[in-house]
């Protein structure tokens, strides 16, 4: 069974089948480099993945169609690869293909170069770690970056480290921040104009969010822009000296005292880049404390979409989802570039899509911020009542807000009242991205059916110790299931189609011009399903846990897929009532790849 | 005096402390509230009690974001060539002001700053101090490695803002017992130990004042977290030897006589045979905590919570010699 | 506490911050949860957590608040990994079974006890994770459950904390090693108190399966069966634990103690009054 491949979709196949054959005879010094066209263009040539997000735009969505609903039936692993040791947990890598090469990060910081047809192990490289690194929420990381003769990762202890793709020796390393005061990085870094594009993490330990562009070949400071209102922004002269670039925002306008010093905000997850409208594009985290009464006001930008000049390192626009966040409703979830027709005038819309932790999946304009929709993709949502679609701000429910934990008649261990919440803190949606079909028009959203019981409490800021003033319990909404594969149509606000799954899901989505939608789940699975209507096609055991996307190339005129395998993440750190469904859940770590069946 | 915290360090246990974070966050201080109530002044008055020599009296309470951890008596002696400070307090903050409290007495230079034992009271004011004037008995300075940061972390959530900016600094002078000329004053140090592993008494001879840190306890409860009952008990019977003029409590009120050492004693006393007639006579440790505290104690602040807290540190030994059980 | 046991120092952690409130001893008088029997539903300590446990433990069977059946708990614990506890549930007359359970701890369940021929008052300690109602669940032969409990401030850390016992090789050369006596004339009759060496670990701190002692059963002189009980991880490295058994009880010969672990390990051991 073979479908011939369509190479009018993809401009440069022969050039890359030529160099993917002489990729495979050699390890030398030959090696082909990743340029800015293959980054821009990620999204259509399909014979690599050089980026996060299969392309800047981050819409997940492959044109390749070998794979489809009729041929998926014959997908078979090709090759398994274990990442070995003992630090088998918390797989949340997106792997990079290119030059008949895949680039995987495994968790504690580590990455390897496989050959991709094969599955043979090129070179590794483990970063030492020092013993009081902070991740919140597991030791994962999301994926490495590529560019030129480099790929380029960030690690648990607050580095970028870039390595020759070749041989795996460090290039050079750059410090993000200190990881003593509670930052980390465990999302994938994004080249964006021969820069790459990071953000921090830590916003649980009262750091301060920031965005840095750093000359992707040499890691030196571009720009810095900090996503908390008050901060300086700088860019660096050639002697790497700051100048000032202006503080984000207005000191004191939505924050009050000094409480921005340690504000939170971090965008923790990879930025995006539409070249079109030329702007990056990232979320941002939590404000901190959770305790929201500590911090009246806005509390900018944490809990916002924020658009970036990628030539200033200015903040061109912004949308912040929660304002004020009392529910740790992290504004951090992708933003994806998409286009539609507006069905009043017909006019074509560039917009861009986010499915919020908070419940509400959000259409934006993508030139200038302004709200086009708003709309729930869970099923019940207590915090706000809506978005209103002119003001662009939340109806929130009062009642909602955990209590004040300083008002009179709070008990002498200043607990304030307890209230019940959906979504969860984590999230209608969480860090697994979802994937845009420009074919179906259709969101793919990895929902969850949780809420949570939630109070407030005092707290202290001290550096590098945890920065709430909230305890919590999650419980699960229904008894069949958490987990929702949900198709969304962003412009109507329905929801499709949906396939539930009794666990969270907790890994990305991806889909294809085979019209079809993979993802992993925490059972194990690797599951392809009819885009257009949510039939059950395929479906795969992996051996662990599945929370991570996934991804598919074609290679010697073959469509491969790959995931990452390996339980672990948030979900059993955090998860209340929501942990004793995942504890049967044994983790792992390996990366797995599938191509049809030939005969 | 002492709270520990999670010694939690490794990045393993910070995931856990995730895990359990509404508890681990659960205390912590009402922000709002300590900002008005004191805009963070300790109010620090030394009061002189002899000639050159300075006390600092905390109050009889527990950690409180009212107090900011002022619950320990801190002191220094001006000697002719410097001050020797005796324990920094609960925080940096505490330590900065006594700095000041002290310049305002002195021109001279610190030049020894004693810890006298590792329970964070004491010892986390110590930022403010020159490091190399800081110093302590050899076990002191490893149980302030070991337990200090987690009884930092602990002091955080307890008493809240007064803390900030407040991290350990251990002691890197290691002090001996012995006499000797210190600033050009007449000092003497005891290692003793009983209260906690090692605590120092220093005595300044020329004004007969000793300074007996938590081995004495003054109207308020002795705690006992670290405690070697035997040896403080026998500690105290040292201490009553000496021909002292006036005694510097740990806690409590300084005294003229030894009636502070008959109380802690007494107190400690009464405390361990009560527990192991409890063990003895079948008693479950959660009815042991329900016994009536004696009424010649009654009055000692903070004893009801102590006891409890102490029926927590002492009980299980009891019980395993009462079951017969290693 | 010896310096020779560092992770004591660890597990101690926790221990001193919840005594911060201190507030007077609620236990005083035996008597916690005070209010009067309730109606089903309302629960007097006020637990977000109580519409959970009603369904995990109780399903549709007829559950009341009663102050008839007494837990003893500190108001605050200075060690969360050893929170003593003792129930007395005889002012019920015949009962089935106790539960003893926290609602906040991560594994709920800590205790079940079936006073066979005993009377329903016993001793543990177990292991806190957050500040928690700890309740007793008592049933009668009508089938309704009778809840009492209070509330346990603490700062956490119980259940995820490695045993001391894990950290040294002691616990494998004196496992299921049992001290114990009995006193005559104290509690409803006479009272064995009795000490198992067992790490009790929960499984939860990270790299250390789940070991813990399962079942419990103490019988007179003449093999009858006092009590059983089922332990679960909650229960405190190195239990004591007390029971009240008749009056005269050791008249028939010394007491047997009998149990397993999760590993299939055996505790066997004899009392002689």
């Amino acid at each position: 069974m073979h479908t011939p491949l369509r190479s009018a979709r993809r401009p440069r196949l022969l050039a890359s089948f030529a160099a993917t054959a002489f990729a495979l005879a050699a390890l030398n010094a030959q090696a082909k480099g990743v340029s800015d066209d293959d980054i821009v263009n990620d999204a259509t040539i399909t014979t690599q993945v050089v980026t996060h997000g299969l392309g800047t735009k981050g819409q997940r969505y492959s044109p390749l169609d070998q794979v489809n609903i009729e041929t998926v039936k014959n997908l078979v692993p090709v090759w398994s690869f274990s990442f070995g040791g003992e630090k088998q947990r918390g797989q949340q890598s997106q792997p990079l293909i290119h030059d008949g090469k895949m680039y995987v990060t495994a968790s504690y910081s580590r990455i390897f170069a496989l050959d991709a047809t094969t599955g043979q192990k090129l070179w590794k490289y483990e970063h030492r770690l020092p013993d009081g690194i902070m991740p919140c929420c597991d030791v994962i990381n999301r994926g490495a970056a590529l560019y030129d003769d480099l790929v380029i990762f960030g690690t648990l202890d607050a580095q970028l480290v870039a390595l020759n793709k070749d041989t795996g020796k460090v290039v050079w390393r750059q410090k993000i921040e200190d990881y003593k005061a509670g930052y980390s990085f465990t999302a994938a870094p994004q080249i964006v104009k021969g820069m790459v594009i990071t953000g921090n993490s830590g916003g649980e330990f009262g750091i301060v969010g920031r965005v840095d562009a750093r000359d992707a070949k040499t890691g030196k400071l571009i720009w810095t822009r900090p996503t908390v209102e008050g901060h300086m922004g700088y860019t660096y002269d050639a002697e790497g000296k700051p100048v000032d670039n202006g503080i984000s925002g207005t000191t004191n306008a939505t924050w009050p005292g000094d409480l921005w010093k340690t504000g939170g905000a971090a965008p923790w997850q990879a930025a995006y880049y539409d070249p079109d409208v030329d702007l990056i594009y990232i979320g941002t985290g939590n404000p901190a404390p959770w305790n929201s009464w500590l911090r009246p006001g806005d509390n900018l930008y944490s809990s916002s979409t924020i658009a970036i000049d990628p030539d200033t390192g200015k903040i061109v626009w912004h949308y912040q989802s929660t304002p004020h966040d009392g529910w740790d409703f992290d504004g951090v979830n992708e933003f994806i570039s998409f286009e539609y027709n507006d069905p009043a005038t017909g006019k074509l819309v560039k917009a861009g899509g986010k499915a919020d932790r908070n419940g509400f999946f959000f259409v934006n304009d993508r030139t200038d911020g302004k709200l086009l929709n708003a709309f729930p993709f869970v099923n019940r949502i207590d915090w706000a009542k809506g978005i209103d679609l002119k003001t662009g701000r939340p109806i929130y429910d009062e009642e909602k807000r955990p209590g004040n934990p300083f008002a009179e008649g709070v008990g002498e261990d200043k607990k304030g009242k307890v209230v019940f919440n959906a979504p969860s803190f984590l999230g209608g949606k969480n860090q697994m991205p979802m994937a845009f079909s420009p074919k179906t028009g259709y969101f793919y959203v990895p929902a969850n059916e949780w809420g949570m019981d939630i109070w407030n409490e005092p707290i202290s800021y001290k550096r590098g110790a945890a920065y709430l003033g909230a305890g919590f319990t999650i419980k699960p909404l229904h008894e069949d299931f958490i987990g929702a594969m949900r198709a969304v149509d962003p412009v109507s606000g329905k929801i499709v189609w949906e396939v539930k799954n009794n666990a969270p899901l907790w890994g990305g989505v991806m889909t294809t011009g085979g019209d079809l939608v993979f993802y992993g789940t925490p059972e194990g699975y690797l599951k392809a399903i009819d885009a257009r209507n949510g039939k059950e096609l395929w479906q795969f055991q992996t051996g662990s846990g599945v929370i991570a996307p996934p991804v598919t190339w074609e290679q010697d005129g073959e469509q491969y897929v790959a995931v990452v395998s390996g339980w672990g993440g948030a979900v059993p750190l955090w998860g209340g009532d929501v942990a004793k469904r995942v504890n049967m859940l044994e983790q792992g770590g390996s990366v797995w790849v599938f191509k049809l069946h030939k005969s | 005096m002492k709270r520990l915290g999670s010694t939690a360090r490794s990045w393993r246990y910070v995931l856990l402390a995730f895990m359990l974070a509404p508890l681990l966050l659960a205390l912590a201080l009402d922000r709002a509230h300590a900002r008005d109530s004191a805009a963070f002044d300790y109010g620090l008055v030394p009061r002189q009690i002899a000639d050159g020599v300075y006390v600092l009296e905390g109050r009889k309470e527990d950690f409180s974001t009212a107090n900011g951890g002022d619950i320990a008596n801190t002191g220094f002696i001006v000697g002719t060539a410097g001050v020797i400070v005796i324990d920094t307090g609960s925080s940096r903050r505490y330590g900065e002001q006594m700095r000041v409290a002290i310049a305002r007495i002195t021109p001279l230079p610190v030049v020894l700053t004693i810890n006298t034992h590792h329970h964070p009271d004491h010892f986390l004011g110590n930022q403010a101090f020159p490091p190399d004037t800081l110093a302590a008995l050899p076990a002191t300075i490893a149980g302030i490695e070991a337990e200090g940061g987690a009884f930092n972390d602990n002091l955080y959530r307890l008493v809240g803002d007064w803390m900030r900016d407040t991290e350990v600094v251990v002691p890197r002078r290691r002090l001996a017992a012995g006499r000797q000329l210190v600033a050009g004053r007449d000092i003497e140090l005891l290692a003793l130990g009983g209260h906690t592993a090692a605590d120092l008494v220093v005595i300044d001879h020329v004004s007969g004042t000793v300074f007996a840190a938590d081995l004495v306890f003054n109207g308020r409860a002795p705690t006992t977290p670290h405690a070697d009952i035997p040896r403080w008990m026998e500690a105290i019977a040292q201490l009553e030897r000496l021909p002292a003029r006036r005694w510097v409590p740990g806690h409590g009120a300084v005294h003229e006589d030894t009636e502070p050492l008959r109380q802690t004693r007494a107190y400690l006393d009464w405390l361990s045979r009560t527990l192991q007639a409890a063990a003895e006579s079948g008693l479950d440790m959660a009815e042991a905590m329900t016994l009536p505290v004696a009424a010649e104690f009654r009055t000692l602040a903070l004893v009801e919570h102590e006891y409890r807290r102490s029926v927590v540190h002492l009980f299980p030994a009891a019980e395993r010699a009462a079951l017969g059980s290693r | 506490m010896k310096p020779a046991h560092p992770a004591r120092r660890t597990v101690c952690a926790a221990l001193g911050l919840a005594c911060a409130a201190a507030l007077p001893f609620v236990a005083a008088g035996r008597v916690l949860a005070a209010a009067p029997a309730l109606q089903p539903g309302a629960d007097p300590l006020d637990s977000s957590r109580w519409d959970d446990m009603r369904r995990a433990f109780f399903a549709d069977a007829p559950v009341v608040f009663d102050d008839r059946i007494a837990v003893t708990a500190p108001f605050s614990a200075e060690d969360p990994l050893n929170v003593p506890v003792a129930i007395d549930a005889t002012a019920l007359g015949a009962v089935r079974e106790v539960l003893v359970f926290a609602d906040f701890n991560p594994i709920v369940k800590a205790l079940r006890v079936e006073p066979l021929a005993a009377p329903a008052a016993f001793g543990l300690r177990l292991k806190l994770q957050q500040s928690s109602p700890v309740r007793a669940a008592a049933r009668t032969a009508d089938g309704t459950w009778h809840l009492g409990g209070a509330w346990v401030r603490t700062s956490g850390g119980g259940c995820t904390l490695p045993s001391l016992g894990s950290g040294s090789a002691e616990w494998q050369q004196r496992l299921n090693e049992v001290g114990a006596r009995l006193w005559p004339g104290v509690g409803h009759g006479d009272r064995l108190r009795l000490r198992i060496v067992h790490p009790m670990d929960t499984g939860l701190a990270p790299g250390i399966p789940a070991f813990h002692i399962e079942t419990l059963e103490i019988a007179d002189g003449a093999g009858r069966v006092l009590v059983r009980a089922e332990a679960f991880e909650p229960v405190s490295e190195n239990p004591v634990f007390s029971f009240d058994l008749p009056a005269g009880i050791g008249a028939a010969g010394p007491l047997r103690i009998r149990g397993r672990d999760n590993n299939g390990n055996l505790i066997d051991a004899e009392v002689r009054p």
